[in-house]
């Protein structure tokens, strides 16, 4: 028998998986059961994203169909000046009292990633004094760059900056960056890749590299998720417990152990249970409270099973099948696209043949909007002139860094320019106080209710977006990326001398 | 020689071309994004509307790196075949003295439901306040910086 994966041997040595590599697969495909996003190219925008997926996984992920914890908390630290982020603290609680670091062991979808690449058959790396020194360090990661860096930057400057999603999150850079990038439908996403994305495709392929010769090495040395879930090992309700009557104290739990424990269901701990087949007395157990989910092996002490039966394993099947269907099917809260686009009414001077839609070289349809200045801003209108419109976003730290340069050119080509910055109708702070704080000088608005604009200029959920349009109406650039001065003016010049 | 001399020679001796692979599988793919970064930087300083990476210059890093990944495949099924692995990794570390376990935390029902209680609370607090709202609303909106994408 596997010792390090407790699978049993069938015929032929084909090895059945053990319970907890099916339990991992089953929580990695209900993290991610919006296989329709794979598919399109898009993320999963219903309301099922209220609530947190236990373990480190990319909300951006095409599939995912719940919050990382890690990446809201982040965000409600970077907002915190504005409003105290209660929820993710509550959430982030209750699955720690809970679960602890069994969600590291069972539920967390990199973990798997992690123990399936440790899997490869290289020399490895074993636990010694070094990666015991080492393990403390994602201890510094979460202070460093899930509070200090969020919070500095949300309180001092008004950025909302997860830093640890921007510098460093693999799962991001593989489920949120790869997985949209390996789509053919997000081509136009290339277009947004410099030395940010060079930086972080390092980072992840240096991390894969070192899972491959040393176990969970993400787990063990950089997840402040798991530092965080440490802090519940003494009291979560579901865990590894040593029966300490039965323990002798021989130490081969921790011998064996992979990870760099100092006691099993310390801190370090990740609640798999594979110690329970070193312990010579049957003294662990894997417990949800007083009733043991996974015993000592038979034949050494007789202590009665608990396991998931084919029962359980049905039920869960049933309700993957369910969210599997629910959410790629029959989701109401998922918003559909493809509305009809209104023509433009508008003919005169500055008159386009060109269809109507948002690519380049088309007209975008006509739209209506009242600003917070007071004024309206009408499509239509703006023909003759060379017309910017900027989607952006109060939690977007790009979008804010680069307003401006709107700014900037706005002011540069005052007269000739017509230019809208445009946010969501999805609020996080009020934009219009958010927006004083930068004096900005063009018109700003948000979207109206169902998001209409966003439809017409081809708008996704990624931000921030600009669109380019010369005197005709006619879309010279469309693309979500971020700008530079230079960019923005080299596009200007395009757009006046067309 | 001995058949279990021969078998752990070859067992070595494909755990390092293994180690090989995998290493120079992740030094192309690393090397790779850097040539299309510093190639397409040069390319941006002329022309600013000029994309750095495309999907055929990525492409391009990944084809380079297939062979490196084939070969790595191959081996892990031969390794996987012959049931080839390190033999040291699976040894027990050595561990000074007896591991007596700590006894169990007093009280730790009470820690444990009043901890609860409170995730509870804040639960409830954060739907009042709006921050569950926040939390959704980052949620469905893709922030390009956050995932490394720019």
């Amino acid at each position: 028998m596997d010792r390090s994966e407790g699978g049993k041997t069938l015929r032929r040595g084909i090895r059945r998986p053990a319970a907890r590599r099916l339990v991992q697969l089953y929580a990695a495909l209900l993290h991610n059961a919006y296989i329709k996003g794979f598919i399109d190219g898009k993320i999963y925008e219903g309301k099922a994203k209220y609530l947190c997926a236990p373990g480190l996984n990319c909300y951006s992920c095409p599939g995912a169909v719940r919050s990382c914890p890690l990446g809201a908390l982040q965000n409600a630290l970077s907002s915190a000046g504005h409003r105290a982020g209660w929820y993710v603290l509550g959430m982030i609680l209750l699955f720690g009292v809970v679960l602890g670091r069994t969600i590291c062991g069972w539920l967390c979808p990199l973990g798997l990633i992690q123990e399936l690449l440790h899997k490869i058959p290289v020399p490895k790396i074993r636990k010694s004094r070094v990666t015991r020194a080492l393990s403390w360090l994602k201890y510094v990661f979460l202070a460093v760059f899930v509070l200090a860096i969020p919070l500095y930057y949300g309180l001092a400057k008004g950025l909302p900056l997860p830093g640890f999603c921007k510098y460093i999150c693999p799962a991001g850079t593989l489920e949120g960056a790869v997985g949209h990038l390996a789509n053919p439908a997000n081509a136009s996403m290339y277009e947004m890749l410099g030395l940010f994305f060079t930086r972080k495709w390092i980072i992840l392929v240096v991390i894969a590299l070192v899972c491959i010769f040393c176990y969970r090495s993400f787990c063990r040395f950089i997840c402040p998720l798991g530092a965080v879930y440490g802090l519940f090992s003494r009291f979560s309700l579901i865990g590894v417990k040593v029966d300490a009557d039965r323990c002798n104290g021989c130490g081969s739990c921790v011998r064996h152990c992979s990870m760099d424990v100092r006691l099993v269901g310390d801190h370090e701990c990740i609640h798999c249970a594979k110690c329970m087949e070193d312990c010579p007395q049957g003294a662990i157990s894997l417990k949800v409270g007083k009733i043991t989910l996974k015993g000592p092996e038979a034949g050494k002490v007789p202590v009665r099973r608990n396991r998931p039966g084919r029962i359980l394993w049905g039920i869960a099947l049933a309700v993957l099948c369910f969210a599997l269907v629910w959410f790629n099917f029959l989701d109401p809260s998922v918003k559909g696209t493809g509305q009809d686009t209104p023509a433009v009414q508008v003919n005169e001077t500055w008159a386009s043949e060109a269809p109507v839609g948002y690519e380049t070289g088309e007209q975008l349809a006509d739209f209506t909007l009242a600003c917070y200045d007071g004024s309206v801003f009408r499509l239509a209108d703006t023909r003759g002139k060379v017309t910017v419109i900027n989607r952006w976003a109060t939690w977007c730290a790009p979008c804010i860094e680069e307003l401006p340069y709107f700014n900037g050119l706005y002011k540069a080509h005052e007269g000739d320019i017509a230019m809208l910055v445009l946010h969501p109708n999805l609020t996080v702070t009020d934009p219009e106080s958010f927006l004083a704080d930068f004096g900005l000088a063009m018109p700003c608005a948000t979207d109206a209710e169902g998001e209409p604009v966003k439809e017409i200029v081809g708008g996704t959920t990624t931000l921030p977006q600009t669109i380019v349009l010369n005197r005709r109406g006619e879309v010279v650039y469309n693309s979500v990326k971020s700008v530079t001065p230079e960019v923005l003016e080299a596009l200007y010049q395009e757009a006046a001398n067309q | 020689m001995k058949p279990e001399m021969k078998d752990t020679n070859r067992n070595k001796v494909l755990l390092i071309l293994q180690t090989v692979c995998c290493v120079l599988l992740a030094a192309v793919l690393a090397a790779g994004s850097v040539c299309i970064y510093l190639e397409g930087s040069a390319k941006k300083s002329e022309n600013p509307l000029e994309s750095i990476y495309t999907a055929e210059n990525a492409g391009g890093a990944l084809a380079a790196a297939a062979p490196f990944f084939l070969a790595a495949l191959c081996l892990l099924i031969v390794c996987l075949v012959l049931g080839v692995k390190d033999p040291k990794a699976e040894k027990p570390e050595a561990v000074n003295g007896p591991v007596k376990p700590k006894p169990a935390l007093k009280h730790s029902g009470l820690i444990r439901t009043a901890v609860a209680a409170a995730a509870a609370l804040l639960i409830i607090a954060g739907i009042l306040n709006g921050s569950a709202w926040d939390m959704l609303v980052k949620a469905i909106t893709i922030c390009t910086e956050c995932i490394g994408l720019g």
